[in-house]
């Protein structure tokens, strides 16, 4: 067991050396790119610390979709017509934006706070 | 004559049949497939200010610099806001890749520039920027496709949505891991996909906040038509309305300047015609497609043909697709 700081806490320091320090002392392309680089130490630090309990979130999201937690088959599924009827598509619908907001709390937080046009 | 501005102003002057003296040469921004430089000309007729487009590597340009300025010419015919082409050069040996020169429009490009512009600038701004954008769209259907460059026809053959759906359903099986989101968007596609469009049209194919030039006054030009073929005008429509081109401004759905209502009643009354569903039907196809193509750049990178950064990190913005797209699906 490591002592802290925790992976996440590391690659927060990673991206505020690359934000604060390195962002400001480059230009043009390399500066985009390393603007860039920090915000994927930002999100693999999300990642690290959300990770196992948005999986397990999935697993029961993808199951009550269409009784399997694998996402090919659910996938297939989909695909093949499962959420045809109105009604199963509005559930299966707030189903999947369920899922999509877990990845979202990820990748992106605070892209979810719309509910469209 | 190693410095890109003699070999441009002796290239210039050979056209123009009278000495030219480029001046001021500069950058103004370098995209991995085209680079965009202002400068100005000096001759015996005046001072002149251009813009220059040239395509670093020909072998990954869209269409050729030949093809698109035909369009853009096209285009500015028909009374959509383009820069005049002056000058279209082939010959690679003059600044290492071809290119065209064009009026140099004063203006703001920037999306959240655009977006300050008109916070800044008088109430109306926004909404007018939005109509012109719409009429811009219609005149721009309203060219016989028959007089478009033959290289506009999609390769396939395939009618335009025949063609959308063709790709999208490539792009969902070539996903490294499922996305149930998108299977579920891509059957509700198929199930509701309208009929072929009565006739194709020039579709710029990327008409959006980030692709046009504007002033206090409104919109000044469309830019970049290296993505022209020939499709179903209504994707043109569909694309200005996307999430990510509003830059947090949501609730102002084209462009973050306007509403869909401005966008499509100028496009009436330039003489144009709108089916809403089947503006709504490319608004999912366009963003599932989008979502698709962030996935297809990570496995470029992870494969090898192009590793980069950027490409690495795109496919975690898919999640902002599916996102987009099943909130179209309410």
């Amino acid at each position: 067991m490591h002592q802290p700081p925790s992976a996440a806490e590391l690659l927060r320091t990673v991206a505020a050396t690359l934000t604060d320090e390195a962002v400001p002392a480059l230009s043009g392309p390399v500066q985009h790119r390393v603007r860039v680089a920090a915000n994927i130490v930002e999100i693999v630090a999300r990642e690290c610390e959300l990770h196992e309990g948005l999986r397990e979130r999935e697993t029961a999201l993808l199951a009550a979709i269409a009784g399997t937690d694998d996402a090919t088959e659910v996938a297939a599924a989909l695909r093949a017509g499962a959420a045809d009827d109105p009604v199963e598509h509005d559930r299966i619908r707030d189903l999947l934006l369920e899922i999509v907001r877990g990845d979202l709390s990820i990748a992106k937080p605070g892209y979810d706070g719309w509910d469209g046009d | 004559m190693d410095d890109p501005t003699q070999r441009l102003a002796s290239w210039l002057s050979t056209e123009r049949k009278t000495e030219i003296e480029v001046i001021d040469l500069a950058p103004v921004s370098a995209g991995a497939r085209r680079f965009n430089a202002l400068f100005s000309i000096r001759s015996a007729g005046g001072q002149e200010r251009l813009a220059l487009t040239m395509i670093p590597t020909a072998s990954i340009q869209l269409l050729s610099v030949v093809d698109e300025a035909a369009v853009r010419t096209l285009a500015e015919h028909a009374g959509v806001p383009v820069p005049h082409i002056h000058h279209v050069c082939t010959d690679e040996s003059v600044l290492g890749g071809p290119f065209f020169c064009s009026t140099a429009v004063d203006g703001e490009t920037v999306p959240r520039r655009v977006l300050r512009l008109v916070a800044d600038g008088d109430p109306g701004l926004g909404e007018r920027i939005v109509s012109q954008l719409g009429s811009a769209l219609a005149r721009l259907g309203s060219i016989d496709p028959v007089t478009a460059p033959d290289a506009l026809a999609p390769e396939s053959g395939n009618p335009p949505i025949a063609e959308a759906l063709s790709q999208v359903d490539t792009g969902l099986a070539e996903l490294l891991e499922p996305s149930p989101a998108f299977a579920f968007c891509t059957r509700w596609l198929e199930r509701h996909a309208p009929d072929e469009p009565d006739q194709v049209a020039i579709v710029h194919s990327d008409v959006r906040n980030g692709n046009i030039i504007v002033g206090p006054d409104g919109l000044r030009a469309i830019l970049d038509w290296e993505g022209s073929r020939l499709g179903d005008p209504a994707e043109d429509l569909a694309w200005t309305c996307q999430r990510m081109w509003r830059f947090r401004e949501d609730h102002l759905t084209v462009g973050g300047l306007g509403t869909f209502t401005s966008l499509v009643d100028a496009y009436r009354n330039a003489g144009g015609i709108v089916d809403d569903d089947r503006v709504r039907w490319w608004r999912v196809l366009t963003t599932v497609r989008w979502g698709l193509g962030m996935a297809g750049q990570s496995r470029a990178h992870l494969d090898g043909s192009f590793p980069s950064i950027v490409m690495a990190a795109s496919a975690r913005r898919m999640a902002e697709l599916e996102f987009d797209a099943l909130q179209l699906l309410r």
